[in-house]
């Protein structure tokens, strides 16, 4: 079902350079900081913790550099398997900015949207979130916090959308666009591998890079019309996105 | 009429009939949601004004500036300053700079170690305990050593006030990644003009994961093919253009074997000496020991012959630690050879810092593996940290047996645990610290990273604290604090009239003019920055470093076959220091394969075959140093006969909470003489 477009609407998205990415992990600590995901407890491990956003390394044969990829809710188009499933209504389009967004204090904890989700992108709290020491005074007062029992994902740092928009509304610059908006993950990338803007801006950078010879999506094929991009001029790293490739030997250490 | 108990039921029926036809059941649905969530066991963020403030990261010497999100008078983010002249952005480790001041393993005050557990003690009471030693130290004859992992602040000076004043003083430190540069005896300090050279060639340094000015390197990553050689597949390696596998311990082996193919094309390349020490060498023995075919280093070496300007850079892998000085003077020859020594593109002068105060020269200046076996009496540990591993056993050679060790980290880290005395220092952000030229700096500069939170009442600052031993030991030091020295150390760098004030702005940097010391001391404490000119000075040409006779005749020697594994040892910058991590870091490296933590143990599986062991399997590491657990995981990519193991973060770092237990390469790593732990055998057993 095609929704309607709010006036004014943008269409925010991302394209991640994986020949610039260097695999820090910068990005996913930005992440984790700005929007309080809290430290692993000591069961957790990569497939029961919780990750907005985890870089994975991919190596093939004969090949000497390895490729790593930030993977993190691909924000997908109308199509959202995740908001097609949920029966709670925990996961929202936003028509004015085509983010979708996980409302925490309405999900019940079924699962079904991870279930749904091809890109593995969610993450469930097992546990009750806990920082150790005083830790929780350096939480985030702008992210609330999320408790044992709920599915969490990236949102693509929306409450900085909504801080962007009040600032220039009260700057009386109008509330529709806010250029001045970018995730932490953005922010913080020392690479410079992530651009981060309006899709539907055909003369923001997001949008050339989006449509430039080597972009590509994960999983096109599926066809959930994802707003996260990725580019590589490296040919076995694209043949790997829609699955069906195998990932050489696809190991890493350290 | 009268009502039956049909009726009863059927009302009931269409009633609850009805009732799905409501907005209730959701309601409802909606309402377990809420019921089921444990909200009272959240913590919920105090709201206050936002404010940026600057700063810059002093966990490893890269010092990258950073911007620090405030909300009322508490750090809650951090972003690296993109449009810092020395290079933009800043680590996963940097951006939780913030929560170390808030740390589990945070050290409020001073205190004893009694056994396995601490006693607090009064401030005076833990300086008398410090002067009683020194005295004692004085009258015995053993020594009194400052270990100083960032060398060159005015807390450095501070130190060599306090033990030019001592007749015992020992002024150690361990090398790091200007180790290569060093080992060319130039008078002049050195760095590397990365911005002109085409081939850099990684002899184990971690070149693209955290090494020198990161930001620096990968501004110029674009235009630089990087060779890394490394014993196991590093995230460097992984990165890099080329990847060269070979054996542990045998990186010398090949920065000779690369210079003997370049001299015996062409040997106006070497000066005579190196000449006569390179024709000597077998070639095949020296591509036996490396594990390399000799055809494949010697299109290396065309490559880098044909890939000049090419520097060769060794060492400062924070886990795996320095190269052994004879393995570093190789390396060095190398480049000699490679006629990258005071080249654009090469090896280039850079003029030394102007310091303040006196500092001292009545003091003995050495490496850790320099200071005698058993000869120290008070070991006073700094708080600065480099963010690279030192094995315990290196430093425990040199203590006499009833040594004191003091530490003043602010943290419980893996030295702390062990020293009979802490005396925390601020922690990071809660003091005033210096930022100064990285290793592959080719330009000096300046920067202040300044306190944004108030510092507890049991933390004492290193300057105050060399005051108050100095007092109860009678050395005369300058009476000036930490603050006062900086400043001093500005009026220096501003007296000079070299390079530029920059100072940071909203848009980014602008050139500044401060009318005096004190106005230039507030620009570089609100994140600008002081960048000299370029050094035009000449370099020694005709110094060319040597490798001992005995590392010659050694690499000219086949591998001895043994029948124990190597430990290649590793870790990333600012993770395997005296400082903890943030438990967020487990995003990293519990939560992703991204990063092997200490846990985790890497053999091939044919290695693991021959052993009878499987991949996930609980093992012990034991070597003559020490054991550590550890599950197994395969990796195809590391040659047979290793194992591979993270150096850190350390456990408790992570999980403060957990029971402690002794794991990664530090618990297993061996010292040699010459303050190295590359040569580390390991035998591993299951569990």
């Amino acid at each position: 079902m095609e929704r309607e477009k709010t006036e004014g609407a943008a269409r925010y998205g991302m394209v991640v350079d994986l020949d610039r990415c260097n695999g820090c992990g910068t990005c996913s600590v930005a992440c984790a900081v700005e929007n309080n995901v809290p430290p692993a407890g000591e069961r957790a491990n990569a497939r029961n913790g919780i990750s907005w956003l985890r870089v994975q390394r991919v190596e093939a044969a004969g090949e000497a550099r390895a490729a790593f990829v930030p993977m993190l809710c691909q924000q997908c188009g109308d199509k959202t398997p995740c908001a097609s499933v949920c029966p709670q209504n925990a996961v929202e389009l936003d028509p004015g900015s085509g983010i979708v967004a996980q409302v925490p204090v309405r999900c019940l904890g079924c699962r079904y949207c991870m279930a749904a989700c091809p890109y593995h992108a969610r993450s469930f709290n097992w546990w009750d979130p806990e920082w150790p020491g005083r830790l929780a005074e350096t939480l985030n007062p702008e992210v609330s916090t999320r408790t044992r029992g709920v599915v969490e994902k990236c949102s693509f740092c929306s409450h900085r959308l909504q801080a962007a928009r009040a600032a220039l509304a009260a700057a009386g610059k109008g509330a529709a666009l806010a250029a001045e908006y970018v995730p932490a993950c953005v922010e913080a990338c020392p690479a410079g591998a992530i651009s981060f803007g309006n899709l539907d801006d055909p003369g923001s950078d997001v949008a050339r890079l989006a449509q430039a010879p080597g972009s590509f999506r994960l999983l096109e094929r599926l066809g959930t019309g994802s707003k996260v991009y990725y580019h590589t001029e490296r040919e076995w790293v694209r043949r790997l996105a829609d699955g069906r490739a195998a990932a050489g030997d696809g190991r890493n250490h350290g | 009429m009268t009502t039956t108990r049909r009726d009863l039921l059927f009302g009931l029926g269409g009633g609850f009939a009805g009732l799905a036809l409501t907005p209730v059941p959701w309601k409802l649905l909606d309402d377990v949601s809420i019921w089921t969530q444990h909200r009272r066991a959240l913590p919920v963020p105090a709201r206050g004004p936002v404010a940026w403030k600057a700063a810059a990261c002093t966990l490893c010497p890269g010092g990258c500036a950073l911007r620090v999100r405030c909300v009322g008078p508490r750090p809650v983010s951090i972003v690296g300053e993109p449009r810092h002249p020395l290079g933009g952005g800043a680590c996963a480790v940097g951006l939780t700079l913030h929560h170390l001041a808030y740390h589990p393993l945070r050290l409020a005050g001073p205190a004893r170690r009694l056994g396995d557990r601490r006693e607090p003690v009064t401030l005076d009471s833990a300086l008398a305990t410090i002067s009683s030693a020194i005295a004692a130290a004085g009258r015995t004859r053993q020594s009194v050593m400052v270990l100083d992992r960032r060398p060159g602040r005015v807390v450095s000076q501070a130190w060599l006030e306090l033990l030019c004043g001592l007749p015992n003083g020992v002024y150690a430190t361990v090398p790091g990644e200007e180790a290569t540069l060093a080992a060319f005896g130039q008078a002049t300090p050195l760095g590397i003009d990365l911005e002109h050279t085409r081939t850099l060639l990684s002899f184990g340094a971690p070149v693209l994961d955290g090494w020198g000015r990161p930001g620096r390197v990968l501004g110029v990553r674009g235009g630089l093919r990087v060779v890394q050689v490394d014993a196991w597949r590093s995230a460097s390696a992984a990165l890099a253009d080329e990847w060269v596998p070979v054996a542990p311990g045998s990186e010398g082996a090949l920065a000779l074997a690369l210079a003997q193919v370049l001299v015996t094309a062409d040997p106006a390349r070497a000066p005579q000496p190196a000449r006569a020490a390179l024709a000597a060498l077998a070639p095949a023995q020296l591509a036996q020991r490396i594990g390399l075919e000799p055809q494949r280093i010697a299109a290396l070496a065309q490559a880098l012959a044909a890939g000049r300007p090419a520097v060769a850079v060794g060492g400062g892998e924070a886990g795996a630690g320095p190269l052994s000085p004879d393995n570093e003077r190789a390396i060095a020859l190398l480049n000699v050879v490679l006629g990258s020594l005071g080249h654009e593109g090469g090896i280039v002068a850079r003029r030394p810092l102007p310091e303040a105060g006196r500092g001292g020269t009545g003091a003995t200046f050495a490496s850790l593996a320099e200071v005698p076996e058993g000869s120290v009496r008070v070991a006073l540990l700094d708080a600065a940290d480099d963010g690279r591993a030192l094995p315990w056993p290196l430093l425990a050679r040199t203590l006499a047996r009833d040594a004191l060790v003091v530490s003043l980290s602010p943290f419980d880290g893996l030295l702390a645990r062990r020293a009979s005395l802490v005396v925390p220092a601020p922690a990071p952000l809660e003091g005033l610290d210096e930022i100064l030229p990285t290793a592959d700096a080719a330009l000096a500069s300046y920067a202040l990273s300044s306190p944004l939170l108030p510092q507890p009442a049991g933390a004492l600052d290193a300057v105050a604290l060399v005051q108050r031993l100095a007092a109860a030991t009678g050395v005369a030091v300058d009476a000036a604090n930490h603050q006062q020295r900086v400043t001093q150390r500005v009026a220096a760098i501003t007296a000079t009239g070299r390079g530029r004030l920059l100072a940071r702005t909203g848009a980014g940097y602008e050139a500044a003019k401060p009318a005096d010391a004190d106005a230039a001391f507030a620009l570089l404490a609100q994140g600008g920055v002081w960048i000299d000119a370029p050094d035009t000075s000449s370099l020694d040409a005709g110094r060319c470093p040597l490798p001992s006779a005995a590392a010659l005749e050694a690499w000219s020697r086949p591998a001895e076959a043994v029948a124990d594994l190597a430990l290649v040892a590793f870790a990333a910058r600012g993770t395997a220091g005296s400082t903890p991590v943030s438990p967020l870091l487990t995003k990293l490296y519990q939560e992703s394969d991204l990063r092997a933590a200490t846990r985790v143990a890497a053999i091939h599986p044919r290695t693991a075959g021959l052993l009878g062991l499987r991949e996930g399997q609980a093992v012990r590491l034991e070597s003559a140093a020490g054991a550590a657990s550890a599950s197994l995981r395969f990796d195809e990519r590391l040659a047979p006969g290793r194992v591979a193991i993270a150096a850190g973060p350390e456990p408790s770092a992570l999980h403060p909470e957990a029971k402690r237990t002794e794991s990664g390469a530090l618990a297993v790593a061996e010292s040699g003489h010459d303050g190295t732990w590359r040569q580390t055998r390991v035998r591993i057993r299951e569990a």
